[in-house]
């Protein structure tokens, strides 16, 4: 189909909120003003260009830990806040960079910290949906190393059983941590599972955000139908598993082969809006401004809130919601 | 009143409450047209149709599916066939169930029930004998029910469904159908609230504390030894989280002496956290150290031997009289006898071959 300049600009935005985002932790960091445990998308964030668009307000959305561009959905001021252990940020601070959740507000469901668990639980929200006669979809991703957990496998059982509204997102960006993916399956595309499952799978080049939206766009109207479906969006993350990973574990050879295959999104989605007349090289570095600013301003306000107390978390209020009966 | 077995009335409770509430659900395997292998709850799939979901043998998939289901507001009753099933749910059981009312900031419970019943009487071995109730109980998060008699299986599961937390209730395989018992009419509010022990029988000599098969076996000790001059109080926690330690503790400082006695292993068993709540509040009550009677830290094997495995009658007998200083009699020194071929057969639903 085609798409208005104010579509490719927004798929343009969220690739390059997701990519600065990830360098204003690193700056942020190396500044000594953050700590913690930060996994980065690099390379791959045509993948959150193609989805975020395709999610609506009924639609739940359960990110994977390196979906940055998935700020779409928040408050970027709310969401730094939290990330930062601000108890005015989401989830009041104690969500840290990928367990902030609002699934009755923003439909933004919990990333388990077990990687692949939460399969079922999205599977879960599904049936809800499915059960109350809710319209929306939900749309769930994990990377490849999440593919590789059973509750995967179960949830497409039940999912295809109950012919549940969901599509799972399979972000294969070539590499589980330090593992290629070459030595987690023989499988060359992991979509290929789904079948038996008769749950419909396809494997999308993951540097196009539209290749990657018209292929999440599908899967969606079909699980709409009570068809779930499985979206593998075949990519290469050019960072280390964490900031800081030196990635010496890298095989030099397979490292350049899969760059050469899986080439910036950024840069060739911004030669492709030039060509094509979209945006001027000068728009486009306007827009980055824009982001950049966004982001400072996020992180000054962010700094200036309150730090959560662990007196603040402390009693079984805030474990049960149901209190009485003693000894809890 | 109505008289029923424990299994009737969970079938009864759990009725009421999907008539009562559209959002209540029942899941497992085999619990539709079949109305699942253990506690028969057929009327549901009768009645409900919609709202039963019979599930592929995946406890960890079906389970992990509840729990976004009650994250969305619904309230799914997940029935394991067996509890020694829980490890493969584990994950979802504590980190998406136990943890996301506190992960949420308060903004999401999780009304999600885990139902099963516990123990030996299936002489089906290892794998399908486990009392499971200390496996879960370090988890904050999780509410814990053991009713042994009908009453309590009623009341406790209506409560259990209600209740906007993640709770475990686990009936106990030996009682919940031989034991009979009266629960109220279908009337709205006939719910035991969690934390609130019974005292079934009242003494002044020593005070045991016991759940599932161990209670009954400790009200039958408690019989025999009141013929001996020997007065037991017998106390129901009915729920372990929340724990009603007061009723408990009220007991010890009457009688000065404790045993608690459960069909689980001891080590690690919730009979350990009991004993630790009640010396740390007063040890000084004790006129004797505390008792625990359990399971020795062993394993169920497959058929009638499993009687010889757990404790009996006769080991809360000898616990009692240890503690008090008592000499044991000739045929306290033994086993209980069980006709386990009479045992099996009221172990399984009526009409039921095997």
């Amino acid at each position: 189909m085609a798409y208005s300049k104010e579509q490719l600009v927004e798929m343009y935005k969220i690739m390059q909120m997701a990519r600065l985002f990830d360098k204003k932790i690193a700056t942020e960091s190396k500044k000594g003003k953050l700590v913690g445990m930060f996994h980065f998308g690099t390379n791959q964030e045509a993948f959150e260009a193609g989805l975020m668009p395709c999610v609506g307000p009924d639609d739940y959305l359960k990110p994977y830990h390196r979906n940055h561009g998935c700020l779409a959905k928040c408050d970027l001021k709310m969401y730094v806040a939290g990330m930062l252990e601000r108890s005015t940020g989401y989830n009041k601070g104690i969500g840290g960079d990928y367990h902030q959740q609002d699934i009755e507000d923003l439909h933004l469901l919990p990333i388990d910290g077990l990687i692949g668990e939460d399969w079922l639980h999205d599977t879960g929200v599904a049936m809800a949906l499915k059960m109350q006669k809710k319209p929306g979809v939900v749309v769930c991703a994990q990377g490849d190393g999440g593919a590789q957990m059973g509750a995967l496998y179960e949830a497409m059982n039940i999912a295809s059983l109950y012919e549940l509204p969901i599509v799972y997102i399979v972000v294969n960006n070539g590499v589980a941590m330090t593992t290629p993916t070459t030595k987690e399956c023989k499988c060359s595309e992991i979509s290929g599972r789904a079948a038996g499952f008769n749950v419909k799978g396809v494997s999308v080049w993951g540097q196009d955000p539209i290749a990657v939206r018209e292929a999440i766009e599908a899967a969606m109207d079909s699980a709409r139908r009570g068809e779930p479906a499985l979206v593998e969006v075949m990519t290469y993350r050019t960072c280390g598993h964490y900031f800081g990973d030196p990635r010496d574990y890298v095989d030099e050879e397979y490292d350049n082969r899969m760059k050469e295959k899986y080439p910036d999104p950024i840069a060739r989605f911004e030669n492709i809006l030039q060509e094509m007349g979209v945006c001027t090289g000068e728009e486009l570095k306007g827009y980055a401004k824009e982001i950049k600013g966004r982001l400072n301003e996020a992180f000054e306000w962010a700094y200036q809130q309150p730090m959560i107390t662990g007196a603040e978390l402390a009693g079984a209020d805030k474990v049960f919601s149901n209190t009485e009966g003693g000894k809890l | 009143m109505r008289k029923v077995t424990g299994a009737q009335a969970i079938e009864a409770a759990v009725f009421e409450e999907m008539k009562r509430d559209e959002k209540v659900c029942y899941m497992g395997e085999d619990v539709g047209k079949f109305g699942g292998a253990i506690t028969k709850v057929s009327s549901l799939y009768e009645n409900f149709p919609e709202r039963v979901l019979d599930m592929p043998l995946t406890e960890k998939g079906f389970t992990g599916t509840a729990v976004g289901m009650a994250w969305m507001g619904m309230r799914p009753v997940v029935e394991l066939m067996y509890p020694d099933f829980i490890p493969l749910a584990m994950s979802n059981l504590v980190h998406g169930a136990a943890k996301q009312y506190f992960l949420s900031n308060q903004k999401c419970p999780v009304p999600l029930v885990i139902r099963s019943a516990q123990g030996i009487g299936s002489q089906c071995g290892a794998h399908h004998s486990e009392c499971v109730e200390a496996w879960l109980m370090n988890f904050p998060g999780l509410k814990i029910a053991v009713p042994t008699y009908p009453e309590e299986s009623y009341g406790l599961l209506k409560y259990a469904i209600r209740n906007d937390d993640p709770v475990v209730i686990l009936d106990c395989r030996t009682t919940v159908y031989t034991e009979q018992g009266e629960i109220p009419e279908a009337e709205e509010d006939a719910m035991i609230p969690f934390g609130q022990a019974n005292i079934r029988r009242e003494g002044t000599d020593v005070t045991i504390v016991a759940w599932h098969k161990l209670l009954r076996d400790s009200l039958e000790a408690a019989e025999d030894l009141a013929k001996q001059g020997i007065s037991c109080e017998v106390i129901d926690p009915r729920t372990l989280i929340p724990f009603d330690i007061d009723t408990v503790m009220a007991s010890v400082k009457k009688t000065g002496h404790l045993v608690i006695a459960h069909e689980a292993n001891v080590r690690g068993g919730f009979g350990a956290e009991i004993a630790a709540q009640v010396t740390e509040r007063d040890a000084g009550v004790l006129k004797a150290p505390i008792a625990r009677v359990g399971m020795q830290n062993t394993f169920i094997p497959v058929g009638t031997v499993e009687w010889q495995i757990v404790p009996d009658k006769m080991d809360v007998v000898r616990a009692v009289k240890n503690i008090l200083g008592k000499e044991l009699l000739p045929e306290e020194l033994g086993a209980v006898e069980v006709d386990v071929i009479a045992e099996l057969k009221k172990a399984r639903p009526e009409g039921d071959e095997a």
